[in-house]
């Protein structure tokens, strides 16, 4: 069950997001419920703060109040890291990135002629998002920044490689790489067994191995690159594939 | 004599080993002036002090001693004044250069206050039409005469607030940003891609005073970056670019991405100096990026293939 929560400052908008958001829900049937319509912020905050399930956010940004929509977003994330934000709002010019990037939120949608279609279209991606959510927990990896930490999904994770720059490393997905400071040696202890430290340059995530050329002591991974592995290690890959029929 | 002689070139090699640590560490050169006055002074008394020949030549050769030590003295003076010349030469050199820079910043703020006046006009303009707007409206509503003012609004009234999002307001975003010389040349670039008729998409929402990074090196970094988007955005149908900043706490993150057709050319290599999509002897901008960057602890990089090509700094 996940709950609804409106924070909207003018009543005759509040009453026309509630409408779309109930009549939606109804017709698909979803498992969600509105539990909440309000102008205030602190009223939200005071509910979430006794709910401990997941939530979504239909916020808007100008609240007239202590707090502004994306004060509210930050305080919500703290109390419900995993629920989901959307935005209603007429400052459209006022940007989407930095949201995305500060709060995660989902999306943010225009008070215009669209406002229909886009909170259909919103309150199915929650849906879908939540029901695969449930299904997985991901497994997190850390680079610290001073006092936060930058947390990547494991589960995305093709390999670790050492870059030529001193003392940093990067990390491959599969859409993009990252460069950060950090030795491998301090890294491999954060890993789970999905990785495996193939050579002095590299971790690699067996999952994404397509192949690997024992020959020329190469490991090639499923987006195209290749990892070198050392002589000791593919002894010790060699006995690790020969009990896991899939890894070839 | 060799002896002494020795001794001079020696004096001669450890003044110009100050020079060139004194120009590599850009100290003041001011204080390397003195150097040659008393090097000419050491070298004219090791001369004096010296038994350049012995007592039986030096009756045979009285005169030339002289001679000697009066041709070594216009030499060291010749040389000296050869060396302070140069010094006075790289000194003004550099001053030059940074006064160079200063104009060209200078100018970049000059065209973007231009930008930020122009719009501010037209917003003015608006105001003044605005009341114009109300009277009007408040007159179809008060004689009821709803579909006179259904026209009017959807001929008049839509098409005008359209045309207030023109493609130049986000350079007001730019206002934000504090630090004034990446600012400039920010404004430079971005200038250059709106008259290049890219659709920009700027955001920076907070206050951003300081960053944990050398401004000139930033500067470089995001000019190859806007450059490489720039260029190949404008290989698409429909180039957009959107540069972002975001400070969370102390941290400021800075994001450009843009429209590209993919050659191929995967994210891994795109770093190394051989690898290019530009042709030859060309396209050496995000080497040269992550030789700059190599000098930071505290950056995070990141370059993003998919739909949009992304590169994201993350300074802590």
């Amino acid at each position: 069950m996940i709950k609804i929560y409106i924070c909207e400052n003018e009543k005759a908008h509040q009453a026309i997001i509630n409408k779309y958001i109930r009549d939606y829900i109804l017709f698909q049937s979803y498992n969600m419920e509105v539990a909440c319509v309000t102008n205030r912020p602190n009223v939200v905050i005071e509910k979430i703060k006794k709910e401990k399930s997941i939530g979504a956010y239909f916020l808007d940004i100008g609240l007239n109040s202590n707090m502004n929509g994306i004060q509210l977003a930050e305080q919500i994330r703290n109390e419900d890291p995993r629920g989901f934000i959307v935005f209603v709002t007429s400052h459209v010019e006022l940007s989407f990135l930095t949201f995305q990037y500060k709060v995660e939120a989902l999306d943010i949608i225009a008070k215009d002629s669209q406002m229909v279609h886009k909170i259909h279209a919103c309150i199915d991606n929650i849906y879908i998002k939540y029901t695969s959510a449930n299904n997985n927990i991901h497994k997190t990896f850390a680079i610290k920044l001073n006092n936060e930490y930058l947390y990547l999904n494991t589960n995305e994770i093709i390999y670790f490689e050492t870059s030529p720059n001193v003392h940093k490393t990067y990390v491959h997905t599969d859409t993009y790489k990252l460069e950060f400071t950090g030795l491998l040696k301090n890294i491999e202890p954060q890993l789970d067994d999905n990785f495996f430290r193939c050579h002095r340059s590299s971790i690699v995530n067996k999952n994404f191995i397509s192949s690997i050329d024992y020959k020329n002591k190469v490991i090639h991974l499923i987006n195209g690159d290749s990892c070198l592995i050392s002589g000791k290690k593919a002894k010790e890959m060699k006995a690790l594939t020969i009990n896991s029929p899939r890894l070839q | 004599m060799f002896h002494q002689l020795q001794n001079i070139i020696l004096i001669i090699k450890i003044y110009f080993f100050h020079i060139k640590t004194s120009l590599r560490k850009k100290i003041a050169i001011n204080s390397l002036l003195f150097l040659p006055f008393i090097l000419a002074v050491s070298s004219i008394l090791v001369l004096y002090f010296t038994k350049i020949c012995t007592n039986d030549i030096t009756e045979l050769l009285f005169y030339m001693i002289h001679s000697i030590h009066f041709n070594t003295f216009l030499f060291v003076l010749y040389f000296m004044i050869s060396i302070t010349s140069i010094l006075i030469m790289f000194k003004n050199k550099r001053i030059n250069h940074i006064l160079k820079n200063k104009e060209e910043t200078f100018n970049n703020l000059l065209k973007y206050t231009a930008k930020i006046e122009k719009m501010h006009s037209e917003i003015s303009s608006f105001k003044h039409d605005h009341m114009n707007i109300m009277l009007t409206l408040t007159n179809y509503i008060d004689t009821n005469n709803m579909t006179d003012l259904r026209k009017h609004f959807y001929a008049q009234i839509v098409p005008l607030s359209q045309t207030l999002h023109t493609k130049d307001s986000h350079l007001k975003q730019l206002m934000n940003l504090y630090i004034l010389d990446i600012k400039s040349l920010i404004c430079m670039k971005l200038i250059y891609a709106l008259e290049k008729d890219i659709n920009l998409l700027i955001e920076i929402n907070d206050p951003i005073h300081t960053i944990h990074i050398n401004h000139l090196d930033c500067s470089r970094v995001i000019g190859i970056f806007l450059d490489n988007a720039i260029e190949a955005a404008l290989e698409t149908d429909h180039p957009t670019i959107s540069f972002y900043m975001i400070k969370q706490n102390d941290t400021v993150i800075i994001g450009i991405e843009n429209t590209y057709t993919n050659k191929g050319i995967s994210y891994k290599n795109i770093h190394l100096s051989d690898v290019t999509s530009k042709g030859m002897n060309r396209g050496i901008g995000l080497h040269n990026v992550s030789k700059i960057l190599s000098h930071y602890t505290n950056i995070i990089h990141q370059t993003k293939t998919g739909e949009r090509f992304s590169q994201v700094l993350i300074i802590y």
